[in-house]
């Protein structure tokens, strides 16, 4: 069924088995919905606004007793600035505490535009060089410190700043030190400052994708993560891991 | 100057490394073994001879069984540890008991109904009050037997001669083990040694004529109760161990005979080594709600956390709980992987006040079992030991209703029908009660329990006969997903959107999806039980409402005595569903069923299985009549970490409670050490993960355990 469900021939029967050329896939999901069995599976769902306020309102219990609330995660919530707005908007409506995780890399405008919905920010840095951001991130390392310099300077929301700590790319003390020194200037408008230890949990999701994983990241050992910790601490406040 | 002696850390390490020797040499020497640790020592098989009744040729009653439990004693090795505050340690429990009666008249139903553990003849599983054992100690326990015997003067004298000679017994142990200590003194070199043997000599010559009197004779005291209820009859019950012992902790302060919670810490880790009994700590007072917990209880805590093997001991969990005790309890469960169970006072006390309690009476009611409570010393609810299989009777209806040419199928026959089944499954049980009533005292009673229970002794009746004056039967159903999603899959695919006949699923069935491998995975691949507001969500709340309702609706046919239903599978899945045939959730024939009220893993779309979501099932489908249907929840540590960590956990426990939940089971691991750990349990001996309600050592499980853990930790993260 689903090999008459797709028209671009992504699926397509080869030997009396059925084959999956990814190259030719639109990822429309006829074929997942015509899948009575569950053997392929769309990952992601379209939903209405309203749809996913409907199911994050089922875990309203666990926001009032942490005080917390709904996190937008990612990929990056501000390439779909539209729907981020909206359900960010009608979060609030519902007396829901919002945060978004962000890379920062787009523009300060799309980022502003949700502000009035947004009470924390967990603004991600990967790194204080260029050269971290050239080699590993790929996005533009100036427009992300701009961004966060504004957010600091001109807004009044809160804000966290985390840095994903990978093995090998961003763990050694200078790199720290000189986000945190930077980080310092604003201290007394930065939430925390916190590390993230890597791990490995996103190779699934390259092999799901059909991309190999061919990097050789690891995780800090924890008195690295500690001493790192220190010396972050040094010029703003910490979150340290547990 | 050095100080000669080890220090309490140093002493609690020798003891933990004592107990992953006596590990290995256990797996090495038995097996492996898929359930409490139960503190048992390995040692070389004994020879011995049971008394037996002249009549039945049989160790069966309670004059027989008094005897041979002194006798076993007799033989049975002393042992202590030398770095260990306390003396004592169990190597198998008392052999050869029987039961002259068996009971007649279940065969058929139970296997019809697949009833697996009935728990006709089940021992102990009720909780004692060791206020009765501190206060009166041995000597006085020994006078209170002989006071009502002399007191009652019953005809037959069977009942006390048996709770006599179970006491002089312990006595005799007890004092088996202070010349021991005396001897080991003399012989070792050691300063700190040949001091702790004096010491451990003194307490228990005091313990042969007084009650405790101070924090250690207590601890000894309740070591060696946990001694003798292993080796009468494996039982595992303790209590709230942070009140009950304060009163001594207090004396010994302000006597000066403690200076350091560090010492209370080594006490309590000798004591946890001795054997895996149920605690518990924290949680509401019966006279306004204020926590109860004290410097005992972190103490508790502290020492399960500087041990790092397996124990039980759970947290009353409650609106007014002592953040602190809270912070420290999870943050040990960060860093150990796992370690206390969480109680929810809500669900427990607000469903145990519709029995017709005092809620003054349902906070006392301590968690002090593998999944469940029970009132110390008053209470006999006989928990854990029977299963209700709630798919069973599912099939049943189902071959029924479609094999019966003369009826229309639908959803509505079949729900008629399955419940009628669910009546004559429970009401089997409740019959089976009445029986274990009516037999037990004269077949196997509770000899060591019956101590530390009010009433027994001054009647002269077993626990079980009308020994105390509460009784208030357990059953646990099993098996809850499994049917809900078999319901929702039929209400899917054959009503709704009829894409099967009622006749071509029971072919599938009973063909076990020969050939059929489109229709059965058409069938799994429905929204299931724990997706929220699925059908399936709707079917689960309405089995479990029903559930509930058949097992409260009748007390036992015989003597009219009250049956609390609760959902609990231990870990019998297994062997509930070899039996079963192929269910209409995609499930094979003799494949296990689904855990207790646990949605089945991966129950959300992609496999997945979110914690919030399955807490929110859970608390959905609470049976609520005060007894508990578990939440198992297994986390990854780095991505609870990344989440918000200590506050996020506390926050997700608290949501559960409020909901009605009841217990929470809980292992905060690496997944990458988990899955090391499966590949070669070598690599972490000292990996502890909390299996159902019982802790375990990783490494002792079986790989068919060992997977069962890992599956559950891979469909949550």
């Amino acid at each position: 069924m689903c090999v008459e469900a797709c028209t671009t021939g992504a699926r397509n029967l080869f030997n009396g088995k059925i084959v999956y050329e990814r190259d030719r896939c639109l990822v429309c999901g006829k074929c997942a919905e015509v899948c009575w069995v569950g053997a392929i599976n769309l990952i992601g769902t379209e939903m209405t606004v309203e749809e996913v306020v409907r199911e994050l309102l089922a875990d309203r219990i666990y926001y009032n007793r942490s005080g917390g609330g709904v996190t937008l995660s990612g990929g990056e919530p501000f390439m779909q600035k539209d729907f981020s707005l909206a359900l960010l908007q009608a979060l609030k409506h519902e007396g829901i505490h919002t945060a978004v995780q962000t890379a920062g890399a787009v523009p300060y405008s799309i980022i502003e535009q949700s502000l009035p919905w947004i009470d924390l920010i967990m603004f991600d840095i990967k790194g204080y060089t260029q050269d971290v951001y050239k080699e590993h991130v790929g996005s533009d390392r100036d427009l992300v410190y701009r961004n966060l310099e504004r957010l600091l300077t001109e807004s009044s929301v809160s804000i966290a700043v985390r840095t994903p700590l990978v093995g090998g790319v961003n763990d050694s003390p200078q790199e720290i030190r000189e986000i945190a020194k930077w980080l310092g200037t604003y201290k007394d408008r930065v939430l925390y400052f916190q590390l993230i230890p890597y791990h490995s949990l996103g190779v699934a999701k390259y092999e799901r994708l059909g991309y190999s994983y061919d990097h050789d990241f690891y995780t800090p050992e924890r008195d690295a993560i500690k001493e790192l910790e220190r010396i972050a601490a040094e010029y703003v406040s910490v979150k340290e891991n547990i | 100057m050095t100080n000669p002696y080890p220090s309490f850390d140093e002493r609690i390490e020798s003891i933990r490394k004592t107990k992953l020797e006596f590990n290995d040499r256990k797996i090495i020497g038995w097996g492996y073994y898929d359930n409490d640790d139960q503190g048992w020592i390995p040692w070389e098989p004994i020879d011995f001879e049971p008394e037996t009744d002249p009549e039945s040729g049989l160790c069966a009653g309670p004059s027989v069984i008094g005897k041979s439990f002194r006798k076993w004693l007799k033989v049975h090795p002393v042992y202590i540890h030398e770095r260990s505050a306390v003396a004592g340690a169990w190597i198998g429990q008392l052999p050869g008991v029987e039961w002259k009666d068996k009971p007649e008249g279940f065969e058929e139903r139970w296997e019809k109904y697949n009833i697996r553990v009935p728990g006709i003849m089940a021992m102990n599983h009720i909780g004692p009050d060791m206020k009765i054992g501190l206060d009166l100690g041995f000597p006085g326990l020994l006078e209170k037997v002989r006071y009502f015997r002399a007191l009652n003067n019953p005809d037959d004298s069977a009942f006390y001669d048996g709770e006599e000679e179970v006491v002089l017994g312990m006595l005799e142990f007890v004092e088996r083990h202070s010349e021991y200590a005396e001897q080991m003194a003399d012989r070792t070199q050691d300063p700190f040694e040949k001091e702790n043997y004096r010491e451990i000599a003194k307490i228990n010559r005091a313990l042969l004529t007084n009650p405790p009197r101070t924090l250690r004779e207590a601890v000894q005291f309740l070591a060696w109760f946990q001694t003798f209820d292993r080796i009468y009859f494996l039982g595992g019950a303790m209590q709230q161990i942070d009140v009950l012992l304060l009163p001594y902790y207090e004396a010994d302060r302000k006597a000066g005979r403690i200076t350091s919670d560090d010492e209370v810490v080594w006490f309590f880790v000798s004591l946890l080594f001795n054997d895996t009994h149920y605690h518990q700590i924290g949680g509401p007072s019966p006279i306004d709600g204020h926590d109860v917990s004290n410097r005992l209880s972190f103490a508790m805590l502290d020492a399960m956390h500087k041990l790092k093997i397996p124990v039980n001991v759970a947290v009353r969990i409650h609106e007014g709980i002592n953040q602190d005790l809270m912070d420290r309890a999870v943050r040990y469960l960060f860093e150990d992987g796992t370690g206390v169970s969480f109680s929810c006072s809500k669900g427990l006390n607000d469903g145990f006040v519709r029995n017709g309690f005092h809620r003054g009476t349902a906070v006392l009611r301590a968690k002090v079992g593998c999944n469940w409570t029970a009132l110390p010393g008053i209470e006999y609810c006989l928990q854990d030991v029977n299963r209700i299989c709630l798919v069973a009777p599912f099939l049943i209806a189902f071959y029924e209703m479609v094999d019966d040419p003369m009826i229309e199928n639908s959803l509505n026959e079949l729900w008629t029908r399955y419940t009628r089944h669910l009546e004559a499954s429970v009401m089997t049980l409740k019959e089976g009660f009445d029986w274990h009533v009516d037999h037990k005292m004269d077949n196997v009673p509770e000899l060591v329990l019956n101590l530390f229970c009010h009433g027994p002794i001054e009647r002269g009746l077993d626990v079980s006969a009308g020994g105390v004056d509460i009784y208030n039967f357990n059953i646990d159903g099993v098996g809850l997903a499994t049917v809900a999603d078999s319901f929702a899959a039929i209400e899917q695919r054959v009503v709704i959107e009829k894409r099967l006949g009622w006749e071509e699923l029971a072919e599938c069935l009973r063909s076990d999806y020969a050939g059929q491998e489109y229709v059965r995975l058409m069938l799994k691949n429905i929204p299931r039980y724990g997706s929220g507001e699925s059908l399936a969500d709707e079917w689960a709340k309405r089995i479990s409402r029903k559930y509930a309702m058949i097992v409260k609706d009748s007390p036992t046919p015989k003597h009219h005595l009250n049956v609390i239903p609760g959902m609990f599978s231990h870990g019998t899945v297994h062997m509930l569903g070899e039996n079963l045939g192929a269910t209409p959730n995609g499930r094979f024939s003799g494949a296990e069923i689904s855990h207790s009220a646990d949605p089945d893993p991966g129950f959300l779309r992609g496999g997945g299985t979110a914690p919030t979501a399955k807490s929110n099932a859970v608390a959905s489908v609470q049976p609520g009549w005060g007894n508990s249907a578990p939440l198992q929840i297994d986390m990854d540590s780095n991505l609870v970490r990344e989440m918000g960590g200590i506050e996020m956990i506390k926050s997700f426990l608290m949501a559960h409670n409020e909901m009605g939940g009841t217990l929470i089971n809980i292992n905060v691991v690496s997944g990458e050490k988990l899955l090391k750990a499966h590949e070669n349990p070598d690599l972490f001996p000292d990996l502890v993960v909390r299996v159902t309600g019982y802790s375990a050592f990783f490494k002792s499980l079986s790989p068919e355990y060992r997977q069962q853990v890992i599956d559950r930790f891979l469909t949550m993260t």
